[in-house]
């Protein structure tokens, strides 16, 4: 008992390991932050969570007009609204994580210099939060199938190791970003620029069949490529491209652990920076 | 029997880097190679922010060297002027910010009330922010759950639980802020002049669960500029001076220790070291009543002189003097201005100031004064001497008004008609 209580405080240099325990001690901080920026987001909103239905269907709108229609963009044989929605789903619930978790430090910068807590919490429950618009956005994506007469069958469960790999990509890179815009304000006004560069840098308008051959291997490194032809693949049961998947994997998982230490060694600092 | 230690701190510091302000060239040309170059700038200047390693001029020492321990179950004091390091060493203790050098071992769970009402969501009702605030504070779900009834009682804001927040009155959420943390299931407890906030029925109910929290055998850290509830809640205390330990020992010798050198009713004015002023003319001695020796005691009711000589070499000088009587928590109180009454006499070097009767009730009070001429400030000595005032008889029949009720006694009539 009283050893386990003991705390030990002394100066730290350099990269340490993460401390699960008290990550998972504060589980219930991170449960009543999450609960608490969903319900933030909402209030003094007339349409409230009606944007989350609205927000993936206009996208599809405005992208099956312009790319589908205008340019004339192949779609892989799929209607082309149906092929972007598969894509607008997840891509909107990486964007979101990313944004969100990105500034979450520095919109909490009061709470930083006020009070202990593990600040890992507050990007993940920034993204985590918005997991009810994804959930919203995929039931949309469910009933457009069922729409147009595709029925989910096993191979729709692949979604499933593809929202994890979105999450393990998203969450590393805001962790990353979140520890930078701490002492770096200019990570504000760069993230949107990063969000569009990783917006053409997908899948999401255009089919993968575009892509020069030559740089396709290069391409699919990026772990939302392979999310995206995942979801497709899962939604339209053709079978998965995993030459796009498997490289996004390596990816994912590395900027995941590095976004996790790299975060760790610069949190001891945050309330001195913020 | 020893008892064990709850808090062991060794050689603690903390250095902050002071930005450096950065140079505007005069010249158009000269802003515009600036501003290709400021990126680079920007980054080194930035990065230096959190690179302590270099022992360079532009390092601010808030904590040097500062060592102590504290027993389980005692209560501690932390007391020193603003930017002594008193913040800085709670937060390190409750791990907001790393220490430079040193170590800490704690022995317990610990919790800190350093700003009563952090991570409050104006959306959220009472209820819920209750759940985000505890657990913010390092509470389990099921813990809030346990003490959730309580909290809500003793913040007495029972019917407006399940109002939003952002309709609550700055009074409301300090109760439901102070609520909250007054029931951290804890070992040890970070309390920073949280006293200080709310209307004087809350802020007597607050001092009276720092002691049921203090009885109940927690360990406390209490940092705070009113040296009464320091006195009442800490039998040791510390004192920090620009960063350093200068003294720990009994509350009452520390506090005396920081209120100044000496409180002789003749307080030798020379090296004073809060003194300001251009000098031209200086307080050469002030006595009150007449200054017998040893500590100053008045009593409530009572007649106060105040004598006061000045060392003025100006003979076509007016002096103004004011003289300020504040309560230990730094509340001004009295002030007594020569200048009410007019101008002085050119050159004059002597004024008594004199009160019929002592409106102060029972506690401690601290005297400031301040000198000027013509609008120049020549000498002024902030909280220059402490007087101890005792219940007295004010109303001439033995009774006398208690000191939590009010610093004033005035005189004042009942009648049944």
């Amino acid at each position: 008992m009283e050893e386990e209580n003991k705390t030990h405080i002394k100066a730290q240099k350099g990269w340490a390991e993460i401390p699960w325990k008290e990550i998972w001690d504060y589980r219930d901080l991170l449960y009543f932050l999450t609960i608490r920026n969903l319900k933030a987001r909402y209030a003094q909103s007339i349409l409230g969570t009606g944007w989350a239905i609205l927000q993936p269907l206009l996208y599809m709108g405005i992208f099956t007009l312009v790319f589908g229609k205008f340019a004339q963009l192949d779609s892989d044989g799929h209607p082309y609204a149906l092929f972007t929605l598969a894509a607008i789903v997840p891509w909107s619930f990486f964007s979101a994580i990313l944004t969100e978790g990105s500034l979450s430090l520095v919109q909490q910068a009061p709470m930083l210099s006020k009070v202990y807590f593990p600040r890992i919490v507050l990007p993940l429950s920034a993204g985590l939060a918005k997991g009810w618009e994804f959930m919203i956005g995929f039931i949309i994506l469910i009933f457009s199938t069922l729409f147009v007469g595709i029925f989910p069958d096993i191979d729709w469960l692949f979604f499933i190791p593809m929202v994890f790999l979105l999450g393990l990509t998203a969450f590393g890179l805001a962790f990353i970003l979140a520890a930078l815009a701490i002492q770096f304000r200019d990570v504000k006004y760069a993230l949107p620029f990063l969000i569009q560069l990783l917006f053409f840098a997908s899948p999401i308008v255009y089919s993968t069949s575009i892509v020069p051959e030559s740089i396709l291997p290069l391409y699919a490194f990026n772990p939302m490529v392979g999310v995206i032809e995942g979801f497709r693949a899962a939604f339209f049961h053709s079978p998965v491209p995993w030459q796009l998947v498997i490289p996004g994997v390596f990816t994912a998982s590395a900027l995941f652990v590095f976004g996790l230490l790299y975060f760790h060694r610069a949190e001891r600092n945050f309330a001195d920076l913020a | 029997m020893k008892p064990e230690r709850a808090i062991i701190v060794q050689n603690l510091s903390k250095a902050y880097r002071i930005g450096s302000a950065q140079n505007f060239p005069p010249t158009l040309a000269g802003q515009l190679i600036d501003t290709l170059r400021s990126p680079l700038d920007n980054f080194r200047r930035i990065r230096s922010m959190s690179n302590l390693d270099k022992q360079t001029s532009d390092l601010h020492w808030a904590l040097r060297d500062v060592s102590f321990e504290v027993k389980k179950g005692e209560v501690l004091g932390i007391i020193g002027k603003n930017g002594s390091g008193k913040s800085t060493l709670l937060k390190i203790l409750s791990r907001i910010t790393p220490p430079t050098d040193g170590e800490i071992d704690l022995y317990g769970k610990t919790s800190s009330l350093l700003e009563i009402g952090t991570g409050f969501h104006p959306e959220l009702t009472g209820r819920e922010n209750i759940y985000m605030n505890g657990t913010l504070l390092g509470m389990k779900k099921r813990e809030v759950e346990k003490q959730l009834d309580e909290i809500i009682d003793f913040s007495g804001i029972t019917q407006y639980i399940d109002t939003p927040v952002k309709f609550y009155s700055s009074g409301m959420k300090v109760r439901l802020g102070f609520s909250i943390a007054a029931f951290l299931n804890t070992d040890i407890l970070f309390v920073d002049e949280v006293l200080a906030v709310g209307d004087l029925d809350f802020q007597r109910k607050c001092l009276g669960q720092m002691d049921n929290i203090a009885d109940s055998g927690k360990t406390i850290l209490f940092v705070s500029h009113d040296m009464s509830a320091v006195q009442h809640l800490c039998k040791r205390s510390v004192l920090l001076e620009n960063g350093q330990l200068i003294a720990n020992g009994n509350t009452d010798e520390v506090i005396s220790k920081y209120v100044g050198s000496s409180f002789s009713t003749e307080t030798t004015l020379e090296n004073h070291p809060n003194r300001k002023g251009s000098g031209s003319i200086k307080i050469k001695k002030i006595e009150m009543n007449k200054g017998d020796n040893g500590a100053l005691t008045l009593s409530c009711g009572e007649e106060i002189i105040i004598d006061i000589w000045l060392d003025n070499p100006l003979k076509d000088s007016k002096p103004r003097v004011d003289v300020r009587i504040d309560s230990s928590s730094g509340q001004r109180l009295i002030w007594l201005s020569s200048s009410i009454y007019g101008e002085s006499p050119l050159g004059a070097d002597r004024l008594q100031f004199k009160i019929e009767r002592n409106p102060l009730t029972e506690g401690q009070y601290y005297i400031s004064i301040h000198l000027s001429n013509f609008g120049e400030v020549c000498d002024w000595i902030p909280q220059l001497m402490r007087v101890d005032i005792s219940a007295g008889n004010p109303f001439g029949n033995g009774k006398s008004i208690p000191p939590d009720q009010s610093k004033m006694a005035i005189p004042f009539e009942i009648n049944y008609p």
